[in-house]
Parts: structure tokens; C-alpha cells; sequence
């Protein structure tokens, strides 16, 4: 989006006046006579002159002490715990998304709504009092509070909630190439019959992507060598679904699994089979185990990234087509 | 957690506090703040180490704000962003060496963004890699755009430290630059839902083989995963053509309709609706045809239309936003960026009752 190249000049001009009265005009100051305030506010409006909101920002803060950095706003609409699987993943998106504000000169707030946080009503005032002008929505999971913002005034990214029907910029890892690759280095290794275990919470915030990684590597498989994934619901707690899953290897005799829960679950797994189990998204490495490190502090850092760039260009609100930027992750040989 | 700031009557630190303390020119710490290269390494770590002890920090509004001043008062012979374009590519684009909507956009942002865009065509037999690296430094050349390259050239050896750059789709061509491409998972998965909206049930794919290398499979996979749900006796396993195979196209996707009874078909080549033709087949009465990468020249077609021109856009201010914040070379971690596509009604596929 660019910014109207209407200056004060042009209305100046437009309206016969010195620009410096102009700029009083629009600023509603009482030293100009009312008429003409109201006639130069018309004439301002009709040639579409906006202040662009780069220089107001400046201007507001240099006004005020102490002076900051521009407000990120980091948003979670649930307690850390609630999102299924490791904390650590959000832990290091955040850890790279702070680090990286810092940098280049921003502000971090967090906030979190809902029953733990703020009422979803009251984040636009928050985020106002905060003098917020950028928003990350911080891996938002379904069926908790829903954003009500006043979208136009913020520069807006999401880490993964792709399930959120307002479509915005999005920063996520790279589930695909990550799945894909865990697939391909224990099918080199000799591995046959590897299974996928995933989260169905965590595919409904990334558009299925482990799913769609997986199901294209089996494609290649004869149908009889296919393990149909196994998905557990929303909410499963770590005993359930070691019940699950101990059905599920039963059925498919898998000899390695492909996970994407915290693997201190594992202790409530079937040790005996199958053989392997490696991880999708876990920085860690346990001995012995190979897996994937989703470089979580990379998507926080693109996220920042993402954001700054969209103040720069003075791209706020809801994007026509929301454009979606994948990190991807690291194999780390067990 | 960022810490507030220490007293409420502090001022920003400038550049000129660190030079005096540095013992610099406030120009040599405003290069060693942007790391670039024309200063020693040594001495960009220095007054960095400094400006970090001195709790200096930059201003992104200021940022933004010079960002809308150049933009409205660019001046001529502005800074060049290179669009480097390879001979070999012309295959994909009929005959050209670039996609024209991803130029054309690309050429528009970056004039919106007070630079040129100038194109340099890669063709080993006039103008080799090497050659092109000295030129670009030599022109003082800092931020590039990488196009489409052939799935058969492997590297890229440009004088990467020296550039902020992005590829376009290229996810095969090393080195791994950040990637701007078309969401063909999601054009697929539109087009497929879509046709199922529809009322169509056996809905067939046809990919190129070579573009499918190039973009990882993203043609068949946007299938897969709309299909897993179905069960498999009702699904019609994707046709791949090979370039090889183009010269009996016709007669390959007249088969396979046959054999799977293929009710629509889903395509990025649009030749396909030629091949139906060819085999007597009458669109949409014998068979729905969906475009998935709808040229403008179709209107009545049905199907996905690529955002070509937001590719073209995207990258270029994804290379500026590189290059505002000094991040030259190869990036530790690669990551891709991708554009959606959007629906396009057409008479192509019109829908069918049962």
C-alpha cells in the first residue's frame, strides 16, 4: 500500500493559505478561525490528504518522554500449557522474537486474553494504552478467545493459527520439508514401516502440513506398506494418548514413529515397540535419537522481521492476499 | 523482555556520542551500525561492541519515516536493484526469460520505492556468472532479485557478501536465499475443493514432471492431502507428464480419462484443454477442465488464478527490507515465502447435479 502523496503543500495551495496555517487547521488549533479550519479539513479531505502515520508516530513520541521504540504487541489467547506438546517451541519463538525487537529498536509487550488474561473486549483499549503499533499473533489455538481488534491500525503477523478466518501474514516452520526429511533420512538409514503421529489441534493450525509431507513421501510406497496416520484429538492428556497410540502400533506395526508431542510424554508410552521414535519439532537431542530442531527462534525472529516491514512500507489491516513464510528446520543425527 | 528505559528525560544516543568515544567519524560508525562491508571486519565488531555498551539502539519510525520520504522524493538515477534472469528459463514462460507479470510488478514497486529495476539476462554464451558478479559489483549494485531458474542449474556463484538478495521459486538453486514463489500448494487445494464444491468426484490432476522437481512436489501433494478423506477406489492417481512424454500428450491424458473416468481435471498446463480437444473430448459437457494457473487471456475458464504480479512485488520488498536492515548473504536458516492464488468462476467447470 503507498501512503497518499497529498502534502500539505498541495492542500496549502489548494486552499489559498500559507501551509504552516494549514497545518494548524488540520490540527484543529483554536489561533485559526473556525470557518477556515473547517474549510481547509474540507479541502484536505477532498484531495485525500492523510498525515502519514510513520511521521505522526514520530512526532507523537518525540513529543512524549520518556521516549520509546514503537510497541510490538505479542498476543496468546491460552495458558502455555494448553497448546499440546512442548512449551519449549513457544518459549524459543518468543526468545528469538524478543531478542531480535530489541535489536532493532522496539518495545515488547505481551498479552494474553481470554479466561486466564484480559476480556477479548478490552485488548483494542489495551493495546491503545500501550501505544501498540505492531501485532504478533503468538500461536493462537482454536476453540479459546477470538481477536477483536481494530485491524486497520496495526501492522499484523501470525505464527501458525492458520484455522483464524481473518487472514493475515503468516510465519510458521516448515512442516513439509521437516517431515519429509525426517521421513527420508530413516528410509536411507534402512527403516521400513514409519508411521506419523500427529497432533489433530496442531494440524488444524498449519493447514495439515505434517499430514501433507507425509502422505506424499508414502505415495511412493505400495498401499499395502502404508500406515494411515494416527491424529489425536483436541485435548488429549499424555495417558490417553499412550492408549491411543499403543492401539494404533498394535494395528500398523510401526518400526518408527514420526511425533510431534513433548517426548517427556514418552515415559507414558509403550517403550517395547516400535524401535524408534523421532521428533518433529524439538530443538533437544536426546541420545540415541535423531529428529528435528524447527529453528522456533527463527520464526520468532521472521515474525519481527515481517512486522518491521510492514511499518516501514505503512502496510496496516487485513492484507488483500495474505502471503505465508516457512522456516525450515534442522535433522539432528541422534 | 525488553528493559524500559532507564530515566524518563532520556534522549536517544546518536551516532556522533559513539564516534566521539570511539575516536571515529560518525560516517565510519554509521557503516559499522548498517555492517558493511567496506569497513574492515575488525572494526565493524569494535564500534558495534561499543554501541551495544553505550545502550545505543536504532529508530524504526524514523526508519519508516525516511522509508516515506525517499519514496516521495526519489530523486533520478536512484539505486538499482538487479533482476537476474536465466536464458535457459525461456522454455517456461513461451520464450521469455522471465515470467512478464513478475517483471512488470517488479519493476513498478521497486520504481514506487525510489529504485530501478534493471534486468541481466544469465546466458552462459554471452554473459557468464563471473562476468556478471563483476558487473554488479562495479555498478554498484546492492540488493538482487533472483527469477525462475531451469531445474538443471544447480549453483549460483555470485559474490553473495556483497548482496541482499531473494530468489524467486528456485528452492533447487543453491545458495539458499530467502524465497518468494506462488502458493502452488494452496492453488491446488483451492482448485480441488472447488471442483468438489461443484458436484465433481473423480477429479484428476496432470502435472509436469520437471516443474514438479522444481517446486517440490507441491502439485500432487495439494492433491493428496484434499483427497485423503476419499476413499481410495474413488480416487484417480495423478498424471505426470514427463517433457519427453509431450509429443503423445494427447493421446496419454485421453487413456488415463478413459481408465480412471475422470470427470474434471485440475492443470497448471493449460495445453491440456488443447489435448482434450485433440481427443475428442468437448469441454465441460465430456469433461470440467480447471485451470490452475488461469492466464488472463481465458476469462471463461474456471479455475485458480496465480498471483504472479504479488511474486514479483513481494520479492522486491522482501529484498529491500533486507536490504534496510544490512542483511547481506546467505541467511543460516532458509526460509520461503509463499503468495496464494485466488478463484476464478468460469464455464470451464460449471458444476454438475447427481
Amino acid at each position: 500500500m503507498i501512503v497518499s502523496a497529498i502534502t500539505l503543500h498541495d492542500v496549502a495551495k489548494a486552499a489559498g493559505l500559507h501551509y504552516s496555517t494549514v497545518s494548524l487547521a488540520l490540527r484543529g488549533d483554536v489561533r485559526i478561525a473556525s470557518a477556515t479550519r473547517e474549510n481547509v479539513q474540507r479541502i484536505a479531505a477532498r484531495l485525500g490528504y492523510t498525515a502519514h502515520p510513520a511521521a505522526r508516530a514520530l512526532v507523537e513520541r518525540r513529543r512524549s518522554t520518556p521516549v520509546r521504540g514503537p510497541v510490538i504487541a505479542w498476543i496468546e489467547n491460552h495458558p502455555p500449557e494448553v497448546a499440546q506438546g512442548s512449551t519449549a517451541y513457544r518459549d524459543s519463538v518468543l526468545e528469538g522474537a524478543t531478542r531480535l525487537a530489541k535489536t532493532l529498536g522496539y518495545e515488547w509487550r505481551t498479552f494474553r486474553i481470554g479466561t486466564t488474561g484480559i476480556a477479548a473486549e478490552d485488548l483494542d483499549a489495551n493495546l491503545r494504552q500501550a501505544g501498540a503499533e505492531c501485532v504478533i499473533i503468538g500461536q493462537f489455538i482454536p476453540g479459546h478467545a477470538e481477536l477483536q481488534l481494530d485491524w486497520e491500525r496495526y501492522c499484523i503477523v501470525r505464527i501458525d493459527s492458520q484455522f483464524l478466518s481473518t487472514s493475515v501474514h503468516c510465519v510458521s516452520s516448515d512442516r513439509i520439508l521437516n517431515v519429509r526429511r525426517a521421513f527420508r533420512e530413516m528410509w536411507s538409514l534402512g527403516h521400513r514401516r514409519i508411521g506419523l503421529c500427529a497432533s489433530r489441534m496442531q494440524e488444524d493450525c498449519t493447514r495439515q502440513r505434517h499430514a501433507m509431507g507425509y502422505l506424499m513421501e508414502e505415495e511412493c510406497l505400495e498401499p499395502s506398506e502404508r500406515i494411515p496416520p494416527l491424529f489425536y484429538p483436541y485435548g488429549t492428556r499424555p495417558k490417553e494418548l499412550a492408549k491411543e497410540l499403543s492401539l494404533w502400533i498394535a494395528k500398523h506395526k510401526p518400526a518408527v514413529v514420526l511425533y510431534d508431542f513433548d517426548s517427556r510424554w514418552l515415559g507414558h508410552a509403550t517403550p517395547a515397540s516400535p524401535t524408534r521414535w523421532i521428533n518433529l519439532c524439538e530443538a533437544r537431542i536426546r541420545p540415541g535419537f535423531g529428529g528435528i530442531d524447527p529453528m522456533a527462534a527463527t520464526v520468532g525472529e521472521k515474525a519481527v522481521e515481517t512486522v518491521a516491514m510492514l511499518l516501514r512500507t505503512g502496510e496496516r489491516g487485513i492484507p488483500r492476499f495474505a502471503h505465508d513464510t516457512y522456516i525450515e528446520g534442522r535433522w539432528n543425527y541422534g | 523482555m525488553v528493559k524500559e528505559t532507564k530515566s524518563p528525560s532520556a534522549r536517544p544516543l546518536t551516532m556522533k556520542q559513539i564516534a566521539a568515544k570511539a575516536g571515529v567519524h560518525q560516517t565510519t560508525v554509521s557503516l559499522a551500525l548498517r555492517d558493511h562491508p567496506r569497513l574492515p571486519l575488525e572494526t565493524r565488531k569494535r564500534i558495534r561492541a561499543l554501541a551495544e555498551r553505550m545502550g545505543y539502539r536504532p529508530d524504526p519510525l524514523l526508519g519508516a519515516f525516511n522509508f516515506h520520504r525517499n519514496v516521495h522524493h526519489a530523486e533520478k538515477g536512484r539505486a538499482v536493484i538487479g533482476f537476474i534472469l536465466d536464458a535457459e528459463a525461456r522454455r517456461c514462460f513461451s520464450q521469455q526469460a522471465g515470467h512478464p507479470l513478475v517483471v512488470e510488478a517488479a519493476r513498478r514497486t521497486a520504481k514506487e520505492r525510489g529504485y530501478s529495476l534493471e534486468l541481466f539476462l544469465l546466458d552462459p554464451k554471452v554473459t557468464g556468472v563471473k562476468r556478471l558478479g563483476q558487473i554488479l559489483l562495479a555498478r554498484g549494485i546492492e540488493a538482487v532479485v533472483i527469477s525462475t531458474f531451469e531445474f538443471s542449474t544447480k549453483r549460483l556463484e555470485l559474490p553473495w557478501d556483497r548482496l541482499s538478495a531473494v530468489k524467486i521459486e528456485g528452492r533447487h538453486l543453491w545458495p539458499s536465499l530467502p524465497v518468494v514463489t506462488n502458493d502452488q500448494y494452496q492453488v491446488t487445494r483451492m482448485g480441488v475443493q472447488k471442483l468438489r464444491e461443484l458436484g465433481y468426484r473423480r477429479i484428476g490432476l496432470v502435472a509436469a514432471a520437471e516443474a514438479e522437481r522444481r517446486l517440490g512436489d507441491a502439485f500432487r501433494m495439494g492433491l493428496t492431502i484434499e483427497e485423503a478423506r476419499v476413499a481410495t477406489r474413488h480416487r484417480v492417481p495423478p498424471l505426470v507428464l514427463t517433457d519427453s512424454s509431450r509429443a503423445s500428450a494427447a493421446e496419454t491424458v485421453s487413456r488415463w480419462i478413459r481408465e480412471h473416468r475422470v470427470e474434471a481435471i485440475a492443470s497448471n498446463l493449460n495445453e491440456v484443454a488443447d489435448y482434450l480437444r485433440t481427443g475428442g473430448f468437448s469441454i465441460p459437457d465430456d469433461i470440467a477442465f480447471c485451470s490452475l494457473d488461469l492466464p488472463s487471456n481465458k476469462p471463461h475458464w474456471s479455475g485458480v488464478v496465480q498471483n504472479h504480479g504479488l511474486v514479483g512485488q513481494r520479492a522486491v520488498e522482501h529484498v529491500l527490507s533486507l536490504l534496510y536492515t544490512h542483511q547481506r548473504g546467505v541467511p543460516q536458516v532458509p526460509s520461503v515465502t509463499f503468495i496464494p492464488g485466488y478463484w476464478h468462476d468460469g464455464e470451464s467447470a460449471p458444476g454438475r447435479q447427481y
